[in-house]
């Protein structure tokens, strides 16, 4: 006859969810380990390091998220003598979207004194004096950056608005069409409905 | 005689003089005239005040006022009163609409710009 083994029975495994226990710390150190992850007890203030390489571009990045940071960096990146003309042209945009139109021109002339054919700092300046009501003085450095830079379209835009509010209605067709020469289908239309009113006064 | 052509406009006109009495009282509507007119007097001593501030020194006097001056006299032309306005001022402000429809300031990129120029040139 044959004889009966009993199987030997063990409690069947849990199946399903499996908590997380604390495991006890190990000291690295114990293993010659140095240990990175153990935390001071000081008052170690974080600092966070500026996310891109240079003032002038963590500064161009400030300004385009319109943070009151941005003129610091720009700041320092004149100290530091980083893309200085450039930081002056912005900083002057920054002080006229502010309302300090004569800080604004400031910073755009110490532009121009470093790089006098900037072509930014012109057309930036155009728009701060059209801002003030001085057309001459707008005209002026819009016809600069137009020089400089004559595949810029919208220099003939602003050229073209000055010169109708100078009642110079033929020049101003004349820029106007060159900005729907340079400019993108996508902004003809008003312009093109401008040079038909133009044409009408002109008449 | 339209009134006894359509009594019924009759009535309803009527009951429209019963609820605003003020708008079908001649005497009523006379006060308000005077009023209006009282009000518009003073409105164009106001505006002659601005153009004599504008005239004493048109340096401080900023192409914002110069647009606000405006927009008054073009609403009171809205209502009928005939007011020319200051033509210098006018001017201004129209000089300021104008430039007001410009293209905004271009920033000045530094490297980046012309790293990109170089690479549209390859």
């Amino acid at each position: 006859m044959g004889k009966v083994v009993q199987f030997p029975m063990s409690p069947p495994a849990k199946l399903g969810h499996r908590k997380v226990r604390k495991r006890r710390k190990l000291n690295l150190e114990d293993f010659g380990q140095l240990n990175l992850f153990n935390q001071s007890d000081d008052n170690t203030r974080v600092v966070s390091l500026p996310m891109s390489d240079s003032f002038f571009e963590e500064a161009l990045r400030l300004d385009e998220k319109h943070s009151p940071d941005a003129e610091k960096y720009y700041l320092l990146a004149i100290e530091n003598d980083e893309s200085v003309e450039d930081a002056f042209c912005n900083l002057g945009i920054l002080k006229s979207s502010q309302g300090d139109l004569t800080k604004a021109i400031d910073y755009l002339t110490n532009c121009l004194k470093k790089n006098p054919r900037h072509f930014e700092a012109h057309y930036n300046l155009g728009n701060v004096y059209s801002d003030l009501g001085n057309l001459e003085l707008a005209k002026v450095h819009y016809e600069l950056s137009t020089e400089i830079e004559p595949e810029y379209p919208n220099s003939f835009y602003n050229l073209g608005l000055v010169l109708i509010s100078l009642k110079k209605y033929q020049q101003a067709i004349q820029q106007i069409n060159k900005f729907v020469e340079l400019a993108p289908s996508s902004e003809h239309q008003i312009a093109n409905e401008l040079i038909k009113t133009l044409n009408a006064i002109a008449r | 005689m339209t009134q006894e052509k359509n009594p019924v406009l009759n009535e309803h006109f009527e009951k429209l003089k019963e609820l605003l009495p003020e708008v079908y009282a001649k005497h009523f509507k006379q006060e308000r005239e005077s009023r209006n007119q009282k009000l518009f007097r003073m409105l164009k001593h106001s505006l002659g005040v601005i153009e004599a501030v504008y005239l004493q020194n048109s340096d401080n006097f900023s192409m914002s006022k110069a647009e606000e001056y405006a927009k008054i006299i073009d609403e009171l032309k809205e209502l009928g009163y005939a007011y020319n306005g200051h033509h210098e001022l006018l001017n201004m402000a129209a000089n300021f609409m104008i430039m007001k429809a410009k293209k905004p300031m271009e920033k000045a990129m530094g490297s980046l710009k012309k790293e990109d120029q170089d690479r549209q040139a390859m």
